[in-house]
């Protein structure tokens, strides 16, 4: 093939804007730290790379529903706590007064009893934030309130089989993903899992009702009132027992929930880790691999340099 | 016997000839970087010989050289094929630089394109499941949802004004096939008044081929050259440019897309009555690009926003307020009270998911104003259908799942598609498509260099051939100068014999 001057420098200035633009390439990677930096640099990575900064929100989203979730529960737990212990107090003081005792003893006994119940009502009202945990979904209204004068407590919540509603009282925070499931994803504990039945016509809760019970069967065995001996006291035990069971049972199921978010909040925090490595992986960028490149394109820039500075001025011209 | 002063004459013609062909060295050599230029060679022939009578009988004796023709070194063949593989080059290279700026619309690999914006929306979705009775969620639900609303129509604007770019360049590139085609019509004429005497109008002809080079970028030509000189050059559809010293005149007529309303083009000729289809070169590229390429993305953008409007509407509306009444839609207009309502009780047009097609979702897509009126927070349907309470966050998780899980049933919008998958599905395709543009134009450009570099080979100038052709002429103008002295002292031997 015949070979012109045009050729030589056509062909210099090619391979010095390939040479120019594996360069910018390889400084484009390394500026970014990343292989891809648009689709076409590589199209099932870029697509992938969605899918994990997808993966990583989603994480970032269940690890703060799960630290809300268990802030929620640790609340309600310690206030169970208070609860149980405060059913225990009662129970002992009630015990006190079955053997033969002065009247004036019974009417401490129903005052602290009286006393107590308004710490429960205290306990059944705990918030989280401003958000009542005891409440059922009605989350922003005190869920009991104490009639000062009659001393009945009454539900203002939500609860489950309220108004044929199966799933009334049910909080959910999702930590999983998945459709949601009231059973899985269920955090709180209503009104009605936690005192007790809620009486449809009156709105009082079962353990409340049966501690008014109590309290007035102090006063009644003074006079002997409505045929309250000893032994209504010995079987109001019995029914604080149940009570104290129910409660403790509740307090339990949300313990063992509490345990499962704890559990996959940490598991959430590995996925992180492993999430951010796959995503790393995917794009593959490695600054001592791009660093050997940009040498490597250096090098070619330089002969590519050298040889056309030495090849194009050359003619006859310079030895006629 | 030969005349007396023949020698004379013979060196006379040599000299001439050989000072002929030193001038197109030099032509040639001062044309070295001219674009176009083939270079020439003197084609020299001896003269007619004479018949002289010898002792022997009859001789034939020369009687010197002169210039037969003046030729161009041209291949047409591998012009033809440089026209052809331009054509591809440029289509393609237009293809690839257009598709890497579509490309930047949907770049989401630095965060803060599309994909964020729904992560974001879905966050903020989660985050008021479990708070839904919080202003601060409530707010940040909405503000995600116009982010992501803003997001999706920037990108359909970029896109929009990428396509009326592309008219622009179109009906730039007419002018300049307008301009090209009536210069080398007029060169057409020129080349077959100066060839009618037999000679070739060898830099007239280079303009011209250089003319149908800069033709060639922007469409495919087909070109054939007439007996009289003339070319005729023909584009797709039959159409031809130039015939002998005319010229077809094309013409753009702009109109406006239906109904993303960016600009387009219709080109026609003969007074608008045919209508012109390129092929190949950029003009076609940029036509592919916008009626196909970016109106394709807009309607995949428009995809995502009838799903917004219509699926998650209706996933909204069966959920329930924070005031535990019934939800109306997130997104477009509140059914009831668009100013409009002729048809609300019945469910008709005017609530988005039952509405036909409008022209373009993507134009009427808004996150709903009711919203920001005063309570107007509290409209966001958090609450399940079942919910019995403010707490009740079960149907914000359903919508923030839509965004994610796809579909068991396939929607009008997206079929069986999320939002998310459908949109990680457009990225895909668009880097697919780019990168096959950037490697279908590397190959074009190297296939494209190696007729370049043959056309290069036959016609481009070498310096070293020029100057080893100059001491060459030089030499033989000298020596006919030595022959013409040596003569003239023959000669002057002759006269002064006594």
């Amino acid at each position: 093939m015949r070979v012109t001057n045009n050729m030589l420098s056509n062909q210099f200035l090619s391979g010095y804007q390939t040479s120019l633009t594996r360069m910018t390439d390889i400084q484009e990677k390394v500026a970014a730290s990343k292989n891809i930096n648009r689709p076409s640099d590589n199209p099932v990575g870029a697509a992938r790379n969605l899918q994990f900064t997808a993966a990583s929100s989603t994480n970032s989203l269940f690890t703060q529903n799960a630290n809300d979730a268990i802030s929620w529960m640790k609340t309600s737990d310690s206030n169970l706590q208070t609860i149980v212990t405060n059913m225990t107090n009662i129970r002992t003081a009630v015990s006190s007064a079955i053997s033969a005792n002065p009247t004036t003893s019974y009417d401490a006994i129903a005052k602290q009893v009286d006393e107590m119940i308004n710490t429960l009502v205290q306990c059944g009202n705990a918030k989280v934030g401003d958000r009542y945990v005891f409440g059922g979904q009605n989350d922003s209204a005190e869920p009991f309130t104490r009639d000062e004068t009659t001393g009945v407590v009454t539900y203002n919540g939500t609860y489950n089989g309220q108004s044929g509603e199966a799933t009334a009282g049910i909080i959910t925070i999702q930590v999983v993903p998945g459709d949601i499931s009231t059973s899985r994803d269920k955090i709180n504990l209503d009104g009605s899992e936690v005192f007790g039945a809620i009486d449809t016509a009156t709105g009082v809760p079962k353990i409340f009702q049966d501690l008014l019970d109590i309290k007035q069967h102090l006063v009644d065995i003074q006079t002997g009132a409505n045929g309250v001996t000893a032994d209504t006291l010995t079987n109001d035990l019995g029914t604080m027992d149940t009570d104290s069971d129910y409660i403790i049972s509740g307090q339990t199921t949300l313990g063992a929930k509490q345990k499962s978010y704890e559990t996959i909040k940490t598991r959430l925090e590995s996925d992180a880790l492993i999430i951010a490595d796959d995503a790393t992986n995917n794009d593959g960028f490695d600054v001592g691999k791009a660093s050997i490149e940009m040498q490597l394109a250096e090098n070619a820039y330089n002969t590519l340099l050298a040889v056309g500075a030495n090849v194009l001025p050359k003619s006859l011209v310079d030895y006629l | 016997m030969a005349s007396t002063f023949g020698g004379l004459n013979i060196m006379t013609l040599g000299m001439s000839a050989q000072q002929l062909s030193q001038n197109t060295t030099g032509h040639n050599v001062s044309n070295a970087s001219t674009a176009g230029y083939s270079r020439q060679t003197v084609n020299l022939v001896t003269t007619t010989p004479q018949q002289i009578y010898t002792a022997n009988g009859m001789s034939m004796a020369g009687t010197g050289v002169t210039t037969a023709s003046i030729t161009r070194a041209r291949d047409f063949l591998v012009d033809t094929q440089y026209w052809q593989k331009n054509a591809t080059k440029n289509y393609w290279s237009t293809q690839s630089d257009v598709l890497a700026k579509v490309e930047t619309v949907f770049n989401d690999t630095t965060n803060t394109g599309i994909q964020n914006a729904m992560e974001l929306f879905q966050t903020a979705l989660g985050t008021l499941a479990g708070n839904p009775n919080e202003t601060s969620t409530r707010t940040a639900a909405r503000e995600a949802a116009s982010a992501l609303v803003e997001t999706l129509k920037t990108s359909g604007d970029d896109l929009i004004s990428q396509a009326s770019d592309a008219s622009t360049r179109i009906d730039t590139q007419i002018t300049q096939v307008n301009s090209y085609s009536k210069q080398i019509a007029a060169l057409n004429k020129q080349i077959v008044s100066q060839e009618a005497t037999g000679a070739t109008a060898n830099d007239l002809r280079d303009q011209r081929d250089k003319l149908v080079d800069e033709l060639s970028a922007l469409t495919q030509v087909n070109v054939s050259e007439e007996k009289s000189g003339a070319y005729t050059v023909i584009i797709a559809g039959g159409i031809s440019l130039v015939q002998g010293e005319h010229a077809t005149e094309l013409t753009v007529k702009h109109e406006r897309n239906t109904p993303y309303g960016y600009d387009t083009t219709k080109v026609t000729a003969l007074n608008g009555t045919i209508n012109v289809n390129f092929k190949d070169g950029s003009i076609a590229s940029l036509t592919t690009l916008r009626d196909t390429t970016i109106n394709g993305y807009l309607a995949d953008l428009d995809a995502m926003a009838q799903s917004l409007m219509q699926d998650f509407n209706t996933l909204h509306k069966q959920g329930q307020t924070n005031d535990l009444t019934a939800a109306d839609n997130f997104f477009g207009e509140s059914f009831g009270t668009a100013s409009t309502v002729d048809d609300y009780a019945t469910g008709g047009a005017n609530d988005p998911t039952v509405q036909a097609s409008p022209a373009s979702w993507l134009s009427i897509l808004k996150v709903n104003e009711d919203f920001y009126a005063t309570d107007g927070l509290n409209l966001i349907a958090a609450a399940g259908a079942s919910a019995a309470g403010t707490a009740d966050g079960t149907n914000a998780t359903v919508l923030k799942n839509w965004l994610v899980d796809d579909p068991s049933t396939a929607s009008a919008s997206l079929g069986k598609n999320s939002l998310s998958s459908y949109y990680s599905s457009i990225v895909s395709t668009i880097g697919v498509q780019s990168q096959q543009a950037q490697n279908v134009t590397t190959n074009q450009t190297v296939i494209f260099d190696s007729v370049a570099t043959t056309r290069e080979s036959v016609s481009g100038v070498s310096m070293d051939e020029e100057l080893s052709n100059m001491i060459k002429f030089q030499q033989a103008y000298g020596a006919c100068a030595k022959m013409l002295a040596t003569m003239d002292s023959m000669l002057d031997s002759l006269i002064n014999i006594r």
